[in-house]
């Protein structure tokens, strides 16, 4: 009979209320965490408790999921000095690569797509108004309908790499947030 | 006061908890029923789960998941040997410190070496 407890209703609500409140918790550590409570149930009806009484002594489902992240922050914050070196380390290292590469990401990322987008136009209008200054590709000895599928391609070329680029930033940057977060865990 | 008092709990609740899992490992209630034998710990289920969590993320007990016959699988705690360092050396500093207590506040029979 205890096998089935987690099946009724009271239990599966408090189950469910709980898993809520430990939202911040990694998956497979919230799913251990709710097994283990959801064990203690069982146990202590087993051992002849009435179900009311056991959930009163475990307390409201909320606060127990609360004093999970209460003593979770605290055996996150302990500010050894390994930790603070080990941030400062990483800050330092960060800074330094972030200087070269954010800019230049960045240029990459947002100034070449731009251009690319703007060079079909030019490519375009050239094709069709051959008298018009409008900074398209240029092939010294190719005729017009060459100089537009050339210049096209070149185009499309240099939008994927300013994609890939933006990209590379948006990796970079995610990597950044998760090595800072991961020091203090 | 208060505060003095829940941060001496909590030490003094630890080290209750590493002792009861030395020699053997234990399951999550069976801890929480042993540390009610004693109720001025004032350890509710509350306090102890939580608590077992973290000694589990600072790595001074192992656990494990075991089939149980009557239930769901239970949760085992076991020392680690980190624990047991921490163990050994709380458990000299508490007697340590029982003794001086004992010896300044008149415990009756407060032996002086």
């Amino acid at each position: 009979m205890p096998t089935m407890l987690e099946q009724n209703p009271i239990v599966a609500r408090y189950l469910s209320q709980f898993r809520a409140g430990l939202k911040r918790l990694p998956e497979a550590e919230r799913s251990e965490v709710v097994d283990e409570i959801n064990s203690h149930i069982a146990e202590a009806v087993a051992a002849g408790g009435s179900l009311a009484e056991v959930l009163e002594r475990l307390g409201p489902a909320d606060r127990l999921a609360r004093a999970y992240a209460a003593e979770a922050l605290l055996g996150l914050g302990q500010p050894t000095l390994g930790r603070w070196l080990k941030a400062a380390g990483v800050l330092a290292g960060f800074s330094l690569s972030s200087l070269f590469i954010i800019p230049v990401l960045g240029t990459f990322g947002v100034i070449v797509p731009i251009a690319a987008v703007w060079g079909v136009l030019a490519n375009v209008l050239q094709f069709f108004y051959p008298a018009g200054h409008f900074g398209g590709t240029y092939i010294s000895g190719a005729g017009p309908a060459a100089t537009l599928v050339l210049g096209l391609a070149a185009d499309v070329i240099l939008f994927a790499v300013g994609i890939g680029a933006f990209r590379l930033l948006k990796a970079y940057m995610r990597l950044l947030i998760k090595t800072m977060r991961n020091v203090w865990s | 006061m208060e505060e003095w008092n829940s941060q001496l709990r909590r030490g003094v609740l630890e080290l209750c908890i590493l002792a009861l899992i030395e020699t053997e490992p234990r399951y999550g209630y069976d801890i929480v029923t042993r540390l009610g034998e004693a109720p001025q710990l004032a350890a509710g289920e509350g306090t102890i789960y939580p608590l077992l969590r973290r000694l589990k993320k600072d790595r001074w007990v192992d656990t494990f998941w075991q089939e149980s016959a009557a239930g769901p699988p239970r949760q085992y705690y076991r020392l680690s040997d980190a624990g047991q360092t921490v163990l050994t050396s709380r458990r000299s500093e508490w007697q340590q410190l029982v003794a001086a207590v004992n010896g300044l506040v008149g415990g009756g029979n407060a032996d002086h070496a």
